[in-house]
């Protein structure tokens, strides 16, 4: 089961935070908008992709089955 | 991949090498069945392993493959929905209205055809409100319900004017009834967009490709073009700063003009094309820049330093703008046609001129494609900013004259302006 993050960029309000909790996976541009890696989420990781799902104050992200 | 027509009409009818241009040839429905025959329906997904041949990418931009985008819509397992997108928004880019303006017949054609492709039996033709252009859309259709040309039912919708409403999933969701504005796409389009059902949203100029690609087969589609980028394109030529803009393969691929700028050096074609029998004649042809190799004599009728076009044998650009017929004789008032024309709205009974209908030799001859190679930008600029100002030229000023006929290069920039100071920005019609 790949999972991977994807970003809505239309919700998005660069609040940087999915950066905090997810460094591995999201780097930021220097407008603070998420560059997320395209790379899928590994077991150790899932918990904190979850994190930073949930917390994210705009709720534009979202964790998707990989195709 | 045989052909089921072959386009023998539609490219003995086209002038140039390669049967360019191969979408802009002016039709009504009896020229586009006379030319074309009915659309060549061959069953469900037929149609893809074809356009997969002949490697159409998606003309609205982005350039993704066709045939990817009809598989996935096709193998989504429901019944769908095509999409014809004529709403380009770009504000400088008017490829698509024109293209619907010359040959709805090829757009409506590929719009039943990929609708054939994916199964779908609804189709919307998504475009911007232009004036006379839903009218003539509509009537198009019209005559292809009487005709019983269509499988799908097509739905006129109209875009709101504005920048991003043609992005995918702002069409999807202007027919859904909302704004037209852009969305996450997750689901994807394909999988979800009108109405819940898989949505296959095409640029018009890709349907109207794949109407040809229907009838000409894919190796008829691949004898334009690269081997990476297959096909003719249509691209929008402006000159909004006394620059003009090169597509980016002038060889390989046919640059169609655009209807929106008056001083377009490619305008000639649209003017051409439009005054064929069928549409309403818009925009007299004029030709008013200095072509290499154009066959028309200056016109004598009209003098200052306007030329419509250099004479054959002329020396040099500069010198075919210079005032040598100075002063002038028209009143000042005696707006050229060519400046008033192209702001009239389409289908406005301005008459076409006689014998520059479709195919006139003198018509294509400078104007299709881009065959000023040999004459850089540099070269219209000249000629642009020496005669772009024909009537606020004093005549009293004798000592030009003089100018002008001992020293033609120093004319180019003297002869706007009256009073000699800076030399005349290029008012007047040609902006």
């Amino acid at each position: 089961m790949n999972q991977q993050l994807r970003v809505n960029p239309i919700a998005c309000t660069s609040h940087g935070l999915c950066a905090e909790l997810l460094p591995e996976r999201v780097s930021l541009d220097e407008w603070d908008y998420p560059i997320i890696s395209s790379e899928p989420i590994p077991p150790g990781l899932r918990k904190a992709a979850r994190r930073a799902v949930t917390d994210c104050p705009a709720l534009a992200l979202l964790l998707t089955e990989r195709r | 991949m045989t052909a089921t027509h072959a386009l023998p009409r539609h490219d003995r009818r086209a002038t140039g090498p390669g049967g360019l241009p191969r979408l802009l040839q002016a039709m009504d429905l009896d020229a586009h069945l006379d030319a074309y025959g009915p659309p060549p329906y061959r069953g469900a997904r037929q149609l893809i392993e074809v356009v997969a041949a002949a490697g159409l990418t998606g003309r609205g931009g982005a350039g993704f493959p066709a045939a990817r985008k009809l598989t996935a819509v096709a193998e989504a397992g429901r019944r769908a929905v095509v999409v014809g997108n004529g709403a380009e928004s770009e504000p400088t880019s008017c490829k698509d209205k024109q293209l619907l303006w010359i040959a709805p017949h090829l757009v409506l054609d590929g719009l039943q055809l990929a609708a054939e492709a994916v199964g779908a039996t609804r189709a919307y033709l998504y475009v911007h409100p232009h004036p006379g252009l839903h009218q003539q859309l509509g009537s198009a259709l019209a005559a292809r319900a009487a005709a019983g040309l269509d499988r799908a039912e097509v739905q006129l919708m109209s875009a709101p004017p504005r920048f991003l409403a043609g992005e995918e999933s702002a069409v999807v969701s202007r027919i859904n009834g909302g704004p037209a504005l852009p969305r996450f796409k997750v689901p994807p389009t394909f999988q979800r967009g009108v109405a819940g059902a898989p949505t296959l949203v095409h640029n018009v100029e890709t349907l109207a490709h794949l109407a040809q690609i229907a009838r000409g087969g894919a190796s008829w589609f691949r004898a334009a073009g690269t081997a990476e980028e297959p096909g003719s394109m249509l691209a929008t030529c402006r000159r909004a700063d006394g620059t003009s803009r090169s597509p980016r393969r002038p060889s390989a691929r046919h640059s169609a003009s655009c209807c929106g700028s008056p001083s377009c050096p490619a305008r000639r074609s649209w003017s051409a094309a439009t005054t064929a029998p069928g549409l309403p004649a818009r925009t007299p042809l004029r030709c008013r820049w200095p072509t290499p190799g154009c066959a028309r004599p200056a016109r004598q009728s009209a003098p200052g330093c306007w030329p419509r076009c250099r004479p054959a044998g002329a020396a040099s650009p500069k010198r075919s703008g210079s005032c040598a017929t100075w002063p002038p004789s028209r009143p000042a008032n005696a707006a050229p046609a060519s400046a008033a024309s192209p702001a009239s709205p389409p289908g406005s009974p301005s008459s076409p001129r006689p014998g520059r209908a479709l195919g006139s030799a003198p018509t294509w001859s400078g104007g299709r494609g881009w065959p000023n190679a040999a004459a850089p930008a540099t070269t219209r600029t000249a000629a642009s900013a020496s005669c772009a100002a024909p009537l606020p030229c004093s005549p009293a000023s004798s000592p030009r004259t003089r100018t002008a006929s001992a020293r033609p290069q120093a004319t180019a920039r003297s002869c706007p302006s009256p009073s000699a100071s800076p030399p005349a920005k290029p008012t007047g019609p040609d902006r």
